[in-house]
């Protein structure tokens, strides 16, 4: 929300900055060559952040710039790779799953030291779950991802280098969630025990204190300016994480990250050598991809991201709108009828400068894994939309759509102001749903209102939204699931509502309780028909990941999940940048 | 004038206590909370966010915490800030110093700029260099001064003369005093100057005026007549008797201390208050925005009073009807 609060701030007058940014072009200053470097084994890597982290404790962390800083610094028991969404070990050597999926245990690599020089082990990880991640004293929202069904895992230490994880139920996304960062027990128990835990690795926190297992180490953070990691001299890379020639990982001594809150500014300084990576929004293509040549940089598309837009109408019975409005909303015909008449090409082209994809169903294709790649595309389609609608007992008069009663087909859309790009959405939805007689009236709202409206008043027709992007589906259940309090068009359903919402329910369970990977495929597949087919969410585009790669950088890959490095430890400055 | 004084800080404590009490029970009447973006997270089960309400006390009713609040006031302390898990005072006091130092080094341009060049045109009224700072003040009136910060940015892009973002460069650590004076002149420069440019045309334009008024006034006629030396005319009688509107307006620039730079602070990654309190009215970081609201209410309120004392003094009338 802060990133996108600057950026709007930003986008006010980017067209006069961006052009001014593209005026550069003939500057000598910007004209760079790479030199090779003697070695790559003490380089630094100079990133934007858009804001200050807001604390070093990662059991705390919620907001992107702590998450991103505390990723270099701790380390979970697995790790997820940002290639195709599949478990990888971490600190974990290996896992076998046994009694149908209800135990797994877990193997340590041996060896392991936290940066302090203390020995890891177990007994760090029996820690972090029992005394930090279980304990309703301690503040984390980290919690909800390792309850099974509301209960906490068992977590039992067999020997200092074996862990046991036991459920009630099989839980095939525990190999996931055993990602959450394993904290030092022998630094935090006292916190703990003290009731401070709340307070402690704050920001005022001396770096010396704070103790990690990651690649990096917290070296120096200035408020408002900047942090600055050095590497981690104990770390010993995951299985499977090879260095890059000529260094020990990792590779880079320094990991410098200066907290730029706009947009234009970070770009203005990407563009002058100031950083080395710039995750690139389709509307400042523009300005860089004229420039790649002089400035020694590389575009790397990586396809489309994981977040998605959705319009979807409120369903829900409870809820205080027009009776009438409520029986268009839960047309099947009417909803379809909306999906045929958006024009996603418009949207591609015009809110995300052509730098995206349409989504077909609920997973967009980047979670290849579980994508669905057999749903047809809703196309732009008004002909077709008018027919649905006239089958669902819509009439015209003049070119507005009356429904069976009379009443005129006119909606309020609600949308955050946060994010320029969903107005704009808005506004191209509002143009198509005229073409088909619908009138629309666009309402941006402050977030926090729209969220109060959305889950708590339910005074709502219409909703232009999207939600966090999971990797894994079951992320997705306090959505799907008619009991679910994201459940965004009828909200913690007493009994599914509809029969299709009944079986979506069954689905959900059955694939948190499937081990087999073949098995969860098809059984989300078959979720991902019925959402397409019964369209209570009506999935729009996704825009393409950009990141402006400095050409002195080595060890960047172009990941669907992972953004350009697949693992920081790998990353390395092959060459120093030059005036040409 | 210490009763005078006096009565008007009581006054001040009764306003302070209003504006705390309503900007406590807006924040409070403002739809969600601190943790409505956290709710709409589909990973963050609905008996979470019930934990965490209860842990930072927004399960109360407003009024309590509100009690609570002013009750931890009495005690020095302004409260805790949900996202940073630290005290807001510790948090206010890492982050003011870097704002005071830029808003009062723009105030320290503009008004050196401003006064004497404001005298100086209106001595020749439509001369050309009169003319030039007028239409240069009504550019800088209608300039807003984030739209300047982002040109100031695209000039320290294109020439590299100033760094963009921060106040010291991060190599800093172990260098000596003058080094690390030199590179927080150098990072402080850009953002100085493009608030002092957008208070520079107001500051220019009042003066000119007032002086241009006193000018024609009677007793600076008769002085003039009686031979008395221009520069002790344009000091003693001049300029001091010009200063009345502007002394308001010092007060008035004190109050915007704290607050007066937000924007620039974020288009120049100035790390002070301003971009502090922007992120927290956007997360509804509950008594971090009134830690902040009561700093720059207090400032305001101490700046009104501190410009109605130097009114005091300057101005015979004003005494003259106090007394």
């Amino acid at each position: 929300m802060i990133r996108r609060a600057s950026r709007s701030l930003a986008l006010v007058l980017a067209g006069v900055v961006l052009f001014g940014a593209g005026g550069c072009t003939g500057s000598a200053r910007e004209h760079w060559k790479v030199v090779p470097r003697g070695s790559v084994s003490d380089g630094n890597l100079v990133m934007d952040v858009v804001s200050d982290p807001r604390t070093f404790n990662p059991a705390l962390a919620s907001e992107t710039t702590s998450t991103q800083i505390l990723g270099y610094l701790f380390r979970g028991l697995t790790r997820i790779s940002p290639r195709d969404g599949s478990v990888k070990p971490d600190l974990a050597k290996g896992w076998r799953v046994s009694r149908g999926g209800r135990r797994v245990v877990v193997r340590l690599l041996p060896g392991l030291v936290w940066s302090d020089g203390a020995p890891l082990d177990g007994r760090d990880v029996i820690f972090s779950f029992e005394k930090v991640y279980y304990n309703p004293s301690i503040a984390t929202s980290v919690r909800s991802e390792l309850l099974v069904d509301g209960k906490p895992v068992s977590v039992t230490l067999r020997d200092p280098l074996t862990v046991v994880f036991e459920t009630k139920k099989p839980f095939a996304p525990l190999l996931e969630s055993l990602g959450v960062e394993i904290l030092p027990r022998h630094i935090l128990e006292p916190v703990v025990n003290a009731g401070t835990f709340n307070q402690s690795w704050s920001v005022r926190e001396d770096p010396a204190h704070i103790v990690g297992d990651g690649p990096f180490v917290l070296s120096r953070y200035v408020p408002g300016q900047f942090v600055i990691l050095r590497s981690n001299p104990h770390y010993r890379a995951p299985l499977g994480i090879v260095p890059s020639p000529g260094c020990s990982l990792p590779c880079l001594a320094q990991i410098e990250l200066r907290i730029v809150p706009n947009d234009t500014s970070s770009l203005i300084r990407f563009l002058t050598g100031k950083t080395d990576l710039f995750g690139v929004t389709p509307q400042q293509m523009a300005v860089l991809k004229p420039k790649r040549k002089q400035g020694a940089f590389r575009l790397m598309v990586r396809g489309p991201s994981l977040s998605e837009s959705f319009v979807t109408f409120n369903e829900n019975p409870r809820a205080p709108i027009a009776p009438w409005k409520l029986r268009w909303f839960r047309n099947r015909r009417f909803r379809e009828a909306v999906a045929w008449s958006i024009d996603r090409t418009a949207l591609i082209n015009i809110v995300l400068n052509g730098m995206g994809e349409p989504i077909p169903g609920p997973v967009p294709s980047a979670v290849r894994a579980f994508f669905n790649d057999r749903l047809p595309p809703y196309r732009h389609d008004p002909d077709r939309a008018r027919l649905l609608l006239k089958k669902a007992g819509f009439s015209y008069r003049g070119s507005w759509l009356y429904d069976g009663d009379g009443h005129r087909v006119t909606i309020i859309l609600l949308t955050n102001t946060e994010s320029p790009e969903r107005v704009q959405m808005a506004q191209i939805l509002q143009a198509n749903l005229k073409e088909v007689g619908i009138k629309i009236r666009i309402v941006p709202l402050q977030f926090n209102m729209l969220a109060t409206m959305v889950t708590s008043s339910f005074r709502w027709e219409m909703l232009l939204f999207g939600l966090t992007g999971v990797l894994d589906p079951h992320g997705d259940t306090s959505v799907w699931k008619s009991s679910g309090f994201l459940h965004l068009w009828n909200p913690r359903e007493p009994h599914p509502d509809q029969p299709w919402e009944a079986e979506i329910d069954q689905l959900f369970d059955q694939g948190a309780t499937t081990m087999d990977p073949v098995r969860r495929k098809k059984i989300y597949d078959r979720w991902q028909e019925i959402a397409h087919r019964e369209l209570p969410l009506i999935d729009l585009v996704t825009p393409d990941q950009i990141t402006a790669v400095r050409k002195t950088l080595g060890g960047i890959h172009p990941t669907p999940l992972g953004g350009v490095v697949p693992h920081i430890s790998q990353v390395f400055q092959q060459g120093v940048l030059s005036p040409a | 004038m210490i009763r005078s004084i006096g009565a008007r800080f009581v006054h001040l404590i009764f306003v302070l206590t209003g504006i705390l009490f309503l900007s406590f029970l807006l924040i409070s009447l403002a739809p969600g909370n601190f943790l409505s973006q956290m709710a709409m997270n589909p990973q963050v089960s609905p008996e979470i966010i019930r934990q965490l309400k209860v842990l930072y006390g927004l399960d109360q009713p407003f009024y309590l915490q509100f009690f609570h609040w002013v009750g931890a006031l009495f005690h020095g302390e302004l409260g805790y800030s949900f996202s940073y898990h630290l005290p807001v005072m510790t948090l206010l006091l890492s982050r003011i110093p870097l704002t005071v130092l830029l808003t009062l080094t723009a105030v320290a341009i503009s008004w050196g700029m401003a006064l004497p060049l404001a005298v100086y045109g209106a001595s020749r009224p439509k001369g050309v260099l009169d003319r030039f700072l007028t239409g240069f003040s009504y550019l800088s009136i209608s300039v807003p001064s984030f739209f300047l910060a982002l040109l100031g940015v695209l000039l320290a892009g294109r020439t590299g003369w100033f760094p963009i973002g921060g106040a010291h460069r991060p190599g800093l650590a172990g260098q000596g005093g003058i080094d690390r004076l030199g590179d927080l002149l150098h990072h402080l420069a850009l953002p100085a100057l493009t608030l002092a440019l957008g208070s520079f045309g107001v500051l220019y334009r009042l003066m000119r005026s007032s002086v241009i008024e006193v000018r024609e006034q009677p007793f600076f006629l008769a002085a003039k007549g009686r031979g008395i030396a221009p520069r002790f005319l344009r000091f003693r009688y001049l300029f001091r008797n010009a200063l009345n509107p502007l002394v308001t307006l010092f007060g008035m620039e004190l109050g915007g201390l704290l607050s007066g730079a937000a924007f620039v602070e974020m288009v120049y990654a100035w790390p002070g208050m301003g971009r502090l309190m922007l992120h927290a009215v956007l997360t509804e970081d509950l008594y971090l925005v009134m830690g902040g609201i009561l700093a720059g209410s207090v400032m305001l309120l101490l700046g009104n009073l501190l410009a109605d004392a130097a009114l005091f003094f300057l101005d015979p009338r004003v005494r003259e009807r106090n007394s």
